[in-house]
């Protein structure tokens, strides 16, 4: 079974909004989506994902990782993309056989 | 003095940042400016909110004591960037001391109490402008009042506010400052000020909130704290301690998420408004060559005799020399230049 992308954005937007109190009611989180750009999220919001979202896919995923990567070379550094975190979160996903997109509740705190 | 120069170093943080301010200090015609900006880090970056702002306005943002600072005093976790003198007129009364005194003015003054009096009764009397102005205002009186023809302004992690600084603020040149970004990590999770960086990215996280941040509403029995994890309640303002702070910030893999987040603000802010004059070091490279390129960056920065202030200098670069990639201190305690400070 391959993994649910979509699954990963619901669970992705729902963090972004959680996150973030100043993104309109009714404003739409897609794959397309820039976080600073669009959402006007603020680098400490950024962080403050990324931790949610190791913790959601804790022991899959390293988002040092994918911001070394995506920063690597310098002059093609764009705002971050919604697609781009969902894209490497689903890839890393499939390399660990993990299938679809587990379905735990996003609020699930883990001290470690 | 019309023809000031402004120069701006862009960080990660705990990448040699400080010691590079110290040493551009001793060229004579330069102002080194230290963490002028750290008090506007707590702003949000958005719309309009500071495009008209009055002198006064922006005064009181330069002087009033943060909510983290006053818990930093209270819980005794002040770092050893602080510089404000022992007998200064808010040595007893920490606390209250003006942001603006705690690195800033004692960096350039050993009277920073009489520099303050001094901008108290000028800057409030700035006109209504955007809050970069009133800042590139203050610097180039700093600099106008020593006799100074340039300023180069640092502030630890300052690429957390990199898209602000490379698009609103007026520099002339722009030095980018980085580091390993595991042993930058390593370090920023010893360190008191990156310590709690990371509690206030836990708290929004877990809670959406930032109860540290001037902007957010007071935590009382209905507020946004209750929201929160029952164990993250001990890193609320009025209740986090040293040991707590230590424990929950000092994870690394959490501080290695936010250095990547940090590197990678830098590189998105450069690329998307690419400064003029822009030279990239690496902390590495400043510990292994230092002759090298402190030269690079004296030149870089016009100084009238690149090369002799680069050997001056570097002597005092070389004491970094097999601290490079080595756990770091707190930065509570370390001896002058012994670690890289933010």
């Amino acid at each position: 079974m391959g993994v649910d992308r979509n699954q990963i954005l619901t669970d992705v937007a729902e963090i972004i909004l959680s996150v973030s109190d100043h993104i309109p009611p009714g404003q739409p989180i897609r794959m397309e989506t820039k976080l600073v750009t669009d959402l006007a999220i603020e680098s400490i919001e950024v962080a403050s994902i990324f931790f949610r979202l190791q913790a959601r896919y804790e022991g899959t995923i390293n988002l040092a990782d994918f911001v070394t990567e995506i920063t690597d070379g310098h002059t093609t550094v764009t705002d971050l993309r919604v697609g781009a975190v969902i894209e490497f979160i689903a890839e890393c996903l499939e390399r660990n056989g993990s299938g679809a997109a587990r379905s735990a509740p996003v609020t699930t705190y883990a001290h470690g | 003095m019309a023809d000031t120069q402004r120069c701006v170093i862009l960080n990660i943080g705990r990448c040699g940042s400080t010691l590079l301010s110290d040493l551009i200090a001793a060229e004579p015609e330069t102002l080194s400016v230290q963490e002028s900006l750290m008090t506007l880090m707590s702003l949000r970056w958005d719309a309009s909110m500071y495009d008209e702002l009055a002198g006064s306005q922006y005064w009181d943002i330069m002087r009033t004591p943060s909510l983290q600072w006053q818990v930093c005093v209270r819980i005794g976790a002040i770092t050893g960037e602080y510089r404000y003198p022992a007998t200064g007129r808010w040595a007893d009364n920490l606390a209250a001391l003006p942001p603006i005194l705690a690195v800033t003015l004692p960096a350039i003054s050993d009277d920073p109490d009489t520099l303050f009096d001094f901008l108290d009764a000028r800057v409030p009397h700035f006109p209504v402008q955007p809050l970069a102005q009133h800042h590139q205002m203050l610097l180039d009186l700093l600099a106008s009042l020593y006799g100074r023809r340039r300023w180069v302004e640092r502030t630890g992690a300052s690429s957390r506010m990199a898209v602000w600084l490379l698009k609103e603020f007026p520099a002339d040149k722009v030095v980018y400052l980085s580091r390993n970004m595991g042993d930058a990590a390593l370090s920023m999770s010893r360190h008191f000020d990156f310590q709690l960086a990371a509690i206030q990215v836990e708290l929004l996280g877990w809670g959406g909130f930032n109860p540290y941040s001037s902007r957010t509403p007071s935590v009382g029995a209905h507020g946004p704290g209750q929201r929160l994890p029952a164990q993250m309640r001990c890193l609320l303002p009025d209740q986090l301690t040293r040991e707590a702070l230590a424990e929950w910030g000092g994870k690394l893999s959490r501080h290695e998420l936010m250095c990547a987040e940090l590197i990678r603000c830098a590189e998105w802010a450069l690329a998307a408004h690419r400064p003029r004059h822009l030279l990239r070091m690496q902390y590495e490279d400043l510990v292994v060559k230092p002759v090298e390129e402190l030269t690079r960056l004296g030149e870089f920065l016009g100084f009238a005799d690149p090369s002799g202030w680069a050997v001056g200098a570097a002597g005092r670069v070389s004491n970094l020399r097999g601290n490079s990639g080595r756990p770091a201190s707190s930065g509570a305690t370390a001896a002058p230049y012994a670690e890289p400070t933010p």
